[in-house]
């Protein structure tokens, strides 16, 4: 028998089955000829995660076809979270990492050469020659596992108005500065403020001076050869330890955020600390960066201060190798790698000479708000080290806060400094010497 | 007088184990296998992993790992620190469950008299539990700051050899600067617990107890307290476990120093896996930290079971 609602019923299922079909046809034809690329990024600031966006739109228009998916990991979990990927053969194309992370990861054979993007910025001559101890970390026989991104390094932050009434100049030798620390630490004010928590501020502020008294932790050839137990580094114990009495009494228990609260109160007159601090102090206003000025750190037998980095890593077992390496490309165009400098210039040092000469960026109000930092920073960039390279566990060694804790022994505890560096010594051997 | 075993009073006696008594429970197997799925997939086999973990020199920085047995043990009972931070784990458990009872039952009873505003306090009193953890950490840190802390400035005027103390840098000011904001952050649960504990105790008996001549203290020690006994067993286990387990607070505040005077198991175990990468010896950590609370839970059951007889 005829039914026409049934004639009907099959008319209204084809028309609604025919779009869907040709939109899925087109969707899998648009998702064949789309290619997206996983880039894992620790720096999870607004300003650089704004600067990124705009790279991966700009990347986007330039590269039809090609999409970035933006994973944001902070520093805390994102070693973790390449070795789960490692292990699980689920790696992100490209990444930002540091040089220490990327020692690691080179000791693991899982990172691509970067010696082809290299080329194509102009090889090693387009790296600025202050750059020259940063791009020597990031390289194994000859070639570049890394690419350097960005760098920075500790210096010495001074409250500009205490050392004027004081009629002190900025201090330049180790000397000076343990007689201007003692000779402003009266009236509530401290002269210098010195860290001995089990922190990264402590394990800056600490390398630093060790560089500056030509003193490391391990051999720069090999990275297996522990030095930490030198008389320069005794030395630098007991120095560090005499600078303490003119710090605030609970210093020992201050990490970064407690150490940027003190330098805000006006109490302190001195630190030795990251250029990064700049940012912060930026971020309280213009009026509190003013109070403050940045020279090189205060230097004794030798020169340099710990350098803060970030680098560009891709890796063997990426899926869409080449389409990641197009994309750091991208990134380190000059007027894109300008735009990211400028998100936060007291941390993001330029590695490339056309960055630094650029007047997009010399002449930018950002870097001339933070122009006397920029220029402490310049200076000692050429001896800037981070602490451990070039061994693949110094990683581990920042990690554990191994120094950290001899400076908290000899600083809380009056272990001997003596006895306090051989631990120290044998704690990094042991960790050095894991396979 | 029989001794005979106790028949079923409704039929024959069930055959529990064969055939039949299978069938009759496949219901029952079949309705708590989803539980049971639960249990395996979020309890037993990350527990089993973390057991196998711990015979293996497993670490973030490699693939390949080997079985090394019973080595990282040996390791760690090797080693003079471990028992440290065993002994630390212990008496921050210990005081901090102590005292946070006492400041709890403390409080239970002033809000368990009958006065004008009694609500509203019973809201205060429990503001420092429902505060994040990651809130306490700051606060106190900002409050105990010997540089610009409000603690600094208050001790100034009452107490000035106080007023610059380093309470979280001391070596020996850090732990009992935890403990005390720890059991800051827990009375208040403990205070609600036995709040609702005090409301059961029997009028008449109290009655009765003042009748005889019994003063406060005297009605307390032998009214109040024997019917909160089950109840205050029950706080300090589960507080003991708490506690134990209390990773967040010390790793916010102190990180486990100043020169590890803080540092329990938890937070070892933390920094072992996440900072030292060592897979196999933080699992090791882990099962130990295991062993202890399944020792812990033991001995209370245990102390529960004599209590309960002895009554």
């Amino acid at each position: 028998m005829f039914n026409p609602h049934r004639k009907q019923n099959r008319l209204t299922a084809l028309a609604s089955i025919v779009p869907l079909a040709l939109i899925l046809i087109a969707l899998t034809f648009r998702a064949k000829a789309e290619v997206t690329i996983d880039f894992w990024n620790p720096d999870t600031g607004e300003a650089v995660l704004k600067v990124l966006h705009e790279d991966i739109q700009g990347f986007e228009k330039e590269h039809p076809g090609i999409k970035v998916n933006l994973v944001n990991i902070p520093w805390s979990d994102i070693f973790t979270k390449w070795q789960t990927g490692i292990q699980s053969g689920n790696v992100p194309d490209a990444s930002i990492a540091s040089a220490a992370f990327g020692a690691t990861l080179n000791s693991e054979g899982v990172l691509e050469p970067m010696d082809d993007v290299i080329k194509k910025m102009g090889g090693e001559s387009a790296f600025a020659p202050s750059a020259k101890s940063f791009v020597e970390m990031c390289k194994q026989n000859g070639g570049f596992y890394d690419l350097p991104y960005v760098h920075n390094c500790v210096v010495l932050w001074y409250k500009k108005d205490l050392l004027q009434k004081a009629g002190l100049p900025v201090p330049q030798t180790w000397d000076e500065l343990l007689a201007t620390a003692k000779a402003l630490t009266k009236e509530g004010v401290y002269g210098i403020l010195m860290t001995s928590s089990k922190s990264y501020v402590t394990q800056h502020t600490f390398y630093s001076l060790m560089l500056s008294n030509g003193a490391d932790i391990v051999d720069r050839e090999t990275g297996q050869k522990v030095l930490f137990d030198s008389p320069a580094t005794v030395e630098t114990l007991k120095y560090y330890k005499e600078l303490s009495q003119y710090s605030p009494p609970g210093a020992g228990g201050y990490d970064r955020p407690e150490a940027q609260a003190a330098m805000s109160t006006g109490k302190i007159a001195m630190f030795i600390y990251g250029s990064w601090l700049g940012g912060a102090l930026t971020e309280a206003g213009p009026e509190v960066l003013a109070q403050f000025g940045a020279a090189a750190v205060p230097h004794n037998k030798g020169q340099g201060s710990f350098m803060g980095n970030l680098v560009l890593v891709t890796f063997k077992a990426a899926k869409h190798k080449a389409e990641a390496t197009m994309f750091l490309e991208y990134l380190m165009k000059n007027e894109n790698y300008v735009r990211f400098l400028l998100t936060d210039p007291a941390s993001y040092g330029p590695v490339t000479a056309a960055a630094i000469q650029d007047p997009a960026y010399s002449n930018s109000s950002q870097v001339k708000a933070v122009q006397g930092v920029i220029a402490a920073v310049q200076a000692q960039l050429p001896n800037a080290w981070v602490y451990g390279m070039p061994s693949p566990h110094a990683g581990e060694l920042e990690g554990l806060n191994v120094i950290a804790d001899v400076v908290g022994r000899v600083v809380l505890e009056n272990v001997s400094p003596d006895r306090a560096a051989k631990d120290g010594a044998a704690k990094i051997q042991e960790i050095i010497s894991k396979k | 007088m029989s001794f005979a075993p106790a028949q079923n009073p409704s039929g024959p006696p069930r055959r529990i184990g064969n055939f039949t008594g299978l069938k009759e429970n496949t219901l029952g197997y079949l309705l708590i296998t989803p539980t049971l799925s639960v249990l395996a997939l979020l309890i037993f086999i990350p527990l089993l992993s973390v057991a196998w973990d711990s015979l293996h020199n497993k670490t973030f920085l490699s693939t390949s790992y080997s079985f090394i047995g019973l080595d990282n043990y040996r390791a760690l009972f090797a080693s003079p620190g471990t028992w440290a931070i065993v002994m630390r784990s212990l008496l921050w458990t210990a005081f901090s469950v102590v005292l946070q009872v006492i400041v709890g039952l403390v409080m239970a009873l002033f809000l368990n008299r009958v006065f004008i505003g009694r609500a509203f306090f019973r809201g205060l009193f429990l503001l420092p539990w429902v505060i994040p953890v990651v809130v306490v950490a700051v606060i106190w840190k900002w409050i105990l700051n010997d540089l610009y802390g409000v603690a600094g400035d208050v001790l100034m005027h009452l107490v000035p050899p106080w007023a610059h103390l380093a309470w979280f840098s001391d070596p020996m000011l850090a732990l009992p600067t935890l403990i005390a904001i720890n059991v800051w952050r827990g009375s208040p649960f403990t205070m609600v617990i036995l709040l609702a504990g005090l409301q059961t105790v029997p009028h008449d008996q109290l009655e009765a107890a003042r009748i005889d001549g019994a003063n406060n203290v005297q009605q307390f020690i032998h009214v109040t307290l024997p019917h909160l006994r089950k109840i205050l067993l029950i706080v300090l286990l589960v507080f003991a476990l708490f506690n134990f387990n209390n990773f967040d607070l010390i790793y916010l505040t102190t990180q486990g120093g100043p020169l590890d005077r803080t540092m329990t198991l938890p937070v070892k175990t933390y920094e072992v896996a996440f900072k030292g990468m060592e897979i196999g010896a933080s699992s090791a950590l882990a099962m130990m930290m295991l062993c202890l609370l399944v020792i812990l839970s033991f001995v209370y059951f245990h102390f529960l079971r004599i209590t309960s007889d002895s009554r």
